[in-house]
């Protein structure tokens, strides 16, 4: 059986404070280093502008809740309000479709707090009714990469995991090419 | 034995896949040739599919349960791949769902595309592609403290037994 993580992190840690002040536009560069769980990520309060994804930049393109799978990365703008008289929270949690076993007890969320003002209260954990993450194949290149020609190339790989007689796991992958000359 | 060594001390075999072994599922490209990656996605599980060496151009996903890739509907225009390609390594591939991608081999060396869920790798969930433009390979050099480790006798067994 798959491990299944114990918690979420951010920073690694919990409960990390990100001060920042009013009507300036900040850099986010957002990494999953998770060797298995996607995360939902979100600002409660606050939309962003997705600028660049595994290193390449495209158009920019507002958000406000993005799915990280395991080694993706974002580059986002926030723009912060111009005045507020509270702090926000900035959310991660893991996708639970991805555990065959839910363990008793997990907390699959990581808060982290948009620190506006220090002597005000941290807020709560923000939920969401539903997620619909941004679909990052909306995303348009910058440099306006033209579609690649027809490929000289094709290589299809059917995969599916499956069990192997001990209970291992194991990949079956498929493999068919056809090369165009 | 690494196969970015077997590329580079295997001489003229280098350009038959054969030469990488079977279990590292290979595939060698031409320099400067589109490569287009057609993944179905036999599996009810999301996998992040991470390709080395290339940001390549995701031309199509399949929503969930939309079966394997169908070419008819890129010949008949029900599917109409965008002009300007969203770009980037790592991408997910839906439950029992399909991804198109290109990328130019345009990046001599040896590289992996894989499920990036660690232990999926760990289960095989893996391919190479061999990039072969020799004039780069050829400048390329073993670092003595490695090269002490390998052991040229295991690629000759894998040579000669095809």
């Amino acid at each position: 059986m798959f491990v299944v993580p114990q918690s979420a992190l951010m920073n690694e840690t919990q409960g990390l404070q990100i001060p920042v002040q009013p009507g300036k536009t900040y850099f986010l560069r957002i990494v999953n280093m998770a060797a298995f769980a996607a995360q939902y990520f979100w600002i409660d309060g606050h939309t962003f502008r997705i600028i660049e994804v595994d290193g390449v930049y495209h158009e920019p393109t507002e958000a406000s809740l993005l799915y990280i799978t395991a080694a993706q990365r974002y580059g986002v703008l926030l723009t912060t309000m111009n005045e507020t008289d509270t702090n926000f929270a900035i959310m991660g949690s893991m996708d639970q479709d991805l555990f065959d076993q839910i363990p008793d007890g997990l907390n699959p969320n990581v808060t982290s707090y948009l620190v506006y003002d220090e002597s005000l209260p941290m807020p709560e954990a923000a939920e969401l009714e539903e997620f619909e993450p941004f679909d990052d194949m909306e995303l348009v290149p910058t440099d306006g990469e033209e579609l690649y020609p027809d490929p000289d190339l094709v290589v299809q790989l059917d995969v599916v995991m499956d069990n192997l007689g001990d209970g291992a796991v194991c990949a079956e992958i498929s493999l068919h090419s056809l090369r165009f000359d | 034995m690494p196969s970015l060594y077997t590329a580079l001390t295997a001489g003229e075999f280098a350009t038959n896949a054969s030469v990488y072994g079977t279990n590292t599922n290979s595939f060698v490209l031409e320099h400067n040739s589109v490569v287009e990656i057609v993944l179905n996605n036999q599996d009810p599980g999301k996998h992040p599919f991470h390709l080395h060496g290339h940001a390549f151009q995701t031309i199509l996903r399949g929503e969930d349960e939309s079966g394997d890739f169908d070419p008819e509907s890129v010949a008949n225009g029900s599917v109409v791949y965008p002009t300007k390609p969203m770009r980037r390594d790592v991408i997910l591939v839906r439950p029992n769902g399909h991804l198109v991608m290109r990328f130019r081999a345009d990046n001599p060396g040896v590289w992996l595309f894989h499920c990036h869920i660690e232990w999926h790798v760990d289960s095989g969930l893996i391919m190479t592609f061999v990039e072969v433009c020799f004039v780069s390979l050829l400048s390329c050099l073993i670092p003595p403290s490695l090269s002490s480790t390998l052991r040229p006798n295991q690629v000759t067994h894998l040579l000669f037994v095809h």
